[in-house]
């Protein structure tokens, strides 16, 4: 009889265990996944209904921030930054 | 000094970005180095309440109506309360296994105060988004009490959804409605 040659047969994973984890790493990838949602709602925001712009004072600034559309940037990309393994 | 229209409806945009921010942090679950998901206990969270309260305060100063003021000042103790009970059991100076129901209590407390808002001023341009977001926060302090009443474990709490969706109208509120 000739021995069967290759890689051993990985134990076989039932497909309740293959959505279970397919599930878990989903939910590991949920900041992402919400960060990424929010920045393209803000540009898709800011695109529709436009940003203004007042100036590069520090009133300025905090007025150019405190617009809805980028706001919703700057959440997705704080939430970007804390979705590092960690 | 009374603050104009635009000025009120950027603090709310910034309120509600604030609050954004916190419930995802929150309940969003984070990658370990190993792939895992967890549950973040992080301290920015009591932080960013206790950061709204003082807000909410603020508003208190620059208010010109009586009901805005008094609101506003109940809305800040209780998100200042919530904060500092938080900061005290995730720094391990203070555990209760009621401390739990912190959160849960914080946010039906809050919607139970836009219900209020909307009451004592119902023709106001902002009545209908005072109902709207005052049940988000009811119903989902309700979801979370439910959840750790019974001790479900659950990484993505259902009461996430109405929590993020008070979350967007707080930032998408009108400015003729911001008050």
């Amino acid at each position: 009889m000739v021995p069967e040659l290759g890689r051993p047969a990985s134990p076989r994973r039932s497909g309740s265990d293959l959505l279970a984890g397919a599930w878990r790493r989903l939910l590991a990838l949920s900041r992402v996944i919400v960060g990424l949602a929010l920045v393209a709602g803000g540009v898709v925001w800011a695109i529709a209904r436009g940003i203004s712009l007042y100036g590069l004072g520090p009133s300025g600034f905090y007025d150019d921030i405190a617009q809805p559309p980028l706001l919703l940037v700057l959440i997705g990309v704080w939430l970007l930054f804390r979705s590092r393994r960690r | 000094m009374i603050l104009t229209q635009l000025q009120v409806a950027r603090a709310h945009w910034l309120l509600g970005a604030l609050f954004l921010g916190l419930i995802l942090e929150e309940y969003l679950p984070r990658a370990t180095r190993d792939g895992r998901a967890a549950r973040p206990r992080s301290l920015l969270v009591p932080w960013a309440l206790m950061l709204g309260g003082v807000g909410a305060w603020a508003t208190t100063v620059f208010a010109d109506v009586v009901h805005d003021m008094l609101i506003h000042f109940l809305w800040g103790d209780i998100l200042f309360l919530a904060g500092a009970l938080e900061l005290a059991r995730r720094r391990g100076v203070y555990e209760r296994p009621w401390l739990d129901a912190v959160l849960p209590i914080a946010f039906i407390g809050c919607g139970v105060l836009f219900i209020v808002h909307e009451q004592i001023d119902p023709g106001g341009p902002a009545a209908h988004w005072h109902v709207a977001m005052g049940s988000l926060l009811i119903a989902a302090g309700i979801l979370e009490l439910v959840r750790v009443t019974r001790r479900r474990a659950a990484l993505i709490p259902l009461a996430v959804l109405p929590l993020t969706g008070f979350a967007l109208a707080l930032i998408a509120i009108p400015v003729a409605a911001a008050s």
